[in-house]
């Protein structure tokens, strides 16, 4: 018998991005300059109160993101990001303060550690299913707190610990930052380059196989391919975007404390991602700059936690896949041939 | 020392009745109820302004049946339409519940902390065993392991509780083989929500009211029932106990290590066994 070659099956690079229609992309790239761009007007537009809600909003957004992101392309829930979030921000504080590093330094220094962080957590769980999974991330992300309010030598305890930033930040001097009008463009920017980068993940190779992975992870395997480290991955950067969070959220603060790292921190996030709608990579930031609009414009009301939680049911309920489901199916818009929207 | 071994029954007791409730409900409905502590929470407010009008006693047996009644309620009316929803929607619906129910207690009851007074005949404590302890924390442990152990033996040997069992294994055999599941869900989502009443209450002269003692024990509460086995309710009565005597033995024996004991429990748990240690089930 000769030696035929079986024809090995075509594996592009795992960052290979799949084909998209022109006109799609050519309708998602503009409508994302025309938001980034718009974005930035923001300081001139907004009051002083408003814009420092809208900071925080942005941030939180990031946060939401990238819990909304891991949920939306490989199906994993996660109540243990604010971990990641909250340990970025204080390896930040740490190293800015104490250890006395320069900020961009420090900044780096605190999304590394999210990061290494998400991948220990994730190469752990990763392979527990189901419901399980999620309940581990919230032990472990419950570990963290206790871990961070009983290290009063090193993180101060439920005092939490105030970071003063020295030097320069990208061209701004570093404790400037606390001020709204010179936080937002920083983290718009970081924002919608999220935004884009995730959504560039989502349509590569790497995120099609994760959503396989979402769908029906025996039929990967069986496949051939493997599931863990695509997931491990995963979870790998959506925590490196937590703990930029947190990097960023102590540097428009100067305040980092255990309450970051509490699991409803993470509730709230996930909150936000699904009023947003996780069906679309910028569901998530939407959905946290409307909750925190509502926030703000309810903060003179005492009721606004009724209203969250009604708004929250009422989206569950009826619009499963939150804002950007509804503006989908208004306008067309948030929707690319071949996606399904609203669906978790 | 066993003044400790007692504290960490009465908290252990305390979580054994709130997680039956939750593991029941999880067991049948598939819900991972986290508007189980905003209940709890509700609970003992409301068995404060009860007890306040008219006695401790009716408070106690009132507020089960009412929260019994909200169970049944919600889930006639809720739950029962939302079946086909996957799980991260039911988590999500009954997070949005907590808010509207910290909300309520928080508007009508205010933010302070209230302290809950023990009822008159309870009031002091009893020497036994060459150790003073408080008597209403007797009276607690009494009741909680009073009410698991009825419930168990209500599940084992009662028909509704055989109906309750089969649709907590099987949803779909059940309903074939002729158990109303609806019926059933209902009675269950009520005893659930009842437990956790009847825990509220009782954790009301125990610890001290604030609106974030659900959330507090929520956490604790979902350690138990997941460590336990989701849907095995004998298994949640005994990680519950275990976790209790652990939390406070520990933290007498070695404080350093004791407030991880919990979280590091899951940890290891989840980590060799997803479906917990007596469940049958991952989802």
């Amino acid at each position: 018998m000769t030696e035929a070659t079986i024809p090995q099956p075509l594996r592009p690079p795992v960052w290979r991005v799949l084909h998209t229609p022109g006109s799609a992309l050519t309708r998602v790239g503009v409508g994302w300059v025309v938001v980034t761009i718009a974005g930035f007007a923001a300081p001139y537009v907004l009051t002083a109160y408003h814009l420092q809600v809208a900071v925080q909003g942005a941030i939180l957004g990031l946060l939401a993101l990238s819990i909304g992101w891991l949920l939306r392309q490989t199906g994993l829930l996660s109540f243990g990001h604010a971990a990641f979030y909250g340990l970025a921000g204080y390896t930040a504080a740490l190293a800015a303060t104490r250890w006395e590093l320069s900020t961009p330094l420090a900044v780096a220094l605190g999304v590394a550690a999210g990061a290494l962080l998400a991948f220990i957590v994730g190469a752990l769980i990763v392979r527990v299913p189901g419901i399980a999974f999620a309940m581990l991330t919230l032990a472990i992300g419950q570990l963290i707190y206790v871990a961070s309010t009983r290290s009063r030598s090193l993180t101060n305890g439920f005092d939490g610990l105030v970071a003063s930033f020295r030097g320069s930040f990208l061209g701004q001097p570093a404790e400037s930052y606390t001020n709204a009008v010179t936080a937002w463009p920083l983290v718009w920017a970081v924002l919608t380059l999220a935004v884009a980068c995730l959504w560039w993940v989502s349509r590569t190779v790497f995120g099609r196989r994760l959503t396989a992975i979402r769908e029906n992870e025996e039929r990967v395997r069986f496949s051939g391919q493997g599931t863990f480290l695509p997931c491990v991955l995963a979870f790998t950067i959506s925590g490196a975007f937590a703990g930029a969070a947190g990097a960023l959220s102590v540097l428009s603060l100067g305040f980092v404390s255990p309450n970051d790292i509490y699991w409803t921190t993470s509730g709230v996030a996930l909150i936000m991602a699904v009023i947003g709608g996780i069906g679309s990579v910028a569901g998530p930031p939407i959905g946290a700059l409307a909750f925190v609009s509502l926030q703000a414009a309810l903060a003179d009301s005492e009721h606004y936690q009724v209203i969250i939680g009604i708004a929250l049911i009422v989206v569950v309920a009826i619009a499963p896949g939150g804002i950007t489901a509804l503006l989908a199916r208004a306008t067309g818009a948030f929707r690319l041939p071949g996606r399904r929207s609203g669906r978790a | 020392m066993g003044a400790q071994l007692l504290n960490g029954l009465a908290l252990g007791v305390l979580l054994l009745v709130l997680s039956s409730g939750l593991a029941l409900i999880f067991g049948l409905r598939g819900v991972v109820n986290f508007a189980h502590g905003a209940l709890y929470m509700l609970a003992a407010y409301v068995g404060l302004s009860i007890s306040v009008h008219t006695s401790f006693w009716f408070a106690l047996c009132a507020t089960p049946v009412c929260f019994a009644v909200l169970g049944v309620l919600l889930d006639r009316y809720g739950l029962r339409f939302l079946t086909s929803r996957g799980p991260l929607d039911l988590v999500l619906l009954t997070f949005g519940l907590t808010y509207v129910i910290t909300d309520i207690v928080q508007t009508i009851w205010g933010t302070q902390p209230r302290s809950f007074p023990a009822p008159s005949g309870l009031e002091g404590s009893l020497q036994f065993l060459g150790i003073s302890y408080p008597t209403y924390r007797l009276f607690l442990i009494g009741v909680g392991l009073l009410v698991g152990a009825a419930l168990i033996v209500w599940l084992r040997v009662s028909r509704t509780g055989l109906y309750v069992r089969a649709s907590s294994f099987d949803r779909t055999v059940a309903g074939v083989v002729g158990v109303d599941v609806d019926r059933v869900s209902a009675t269950v989502v009520g005893l659930g929500a009842a437990l956790a009443g009847l825990a509220g209450v009782l954790a009301g002269p125990y610890l001290s009211l604030s609106t974030s003692m659900g959330v507090d024990i929520l956490v604790l509460t979902f350690i138990v029932v997941v460590v336990g086995g989701l849907g095995s309710i004998g298994g949640a009565m005994i990680v519950a106990l275990v976790l209790g005597l652990l939390g406070t033995v520990g933290s007498v024996v070695t404080p350093e290590v004791a407030p991880y004991v919990p979280y590091l429990l899951m940890l290891f748990v989840l980590l060799f066994r997803p479906q917990g240690l007596a469940g049958r089930r991952t989802t």
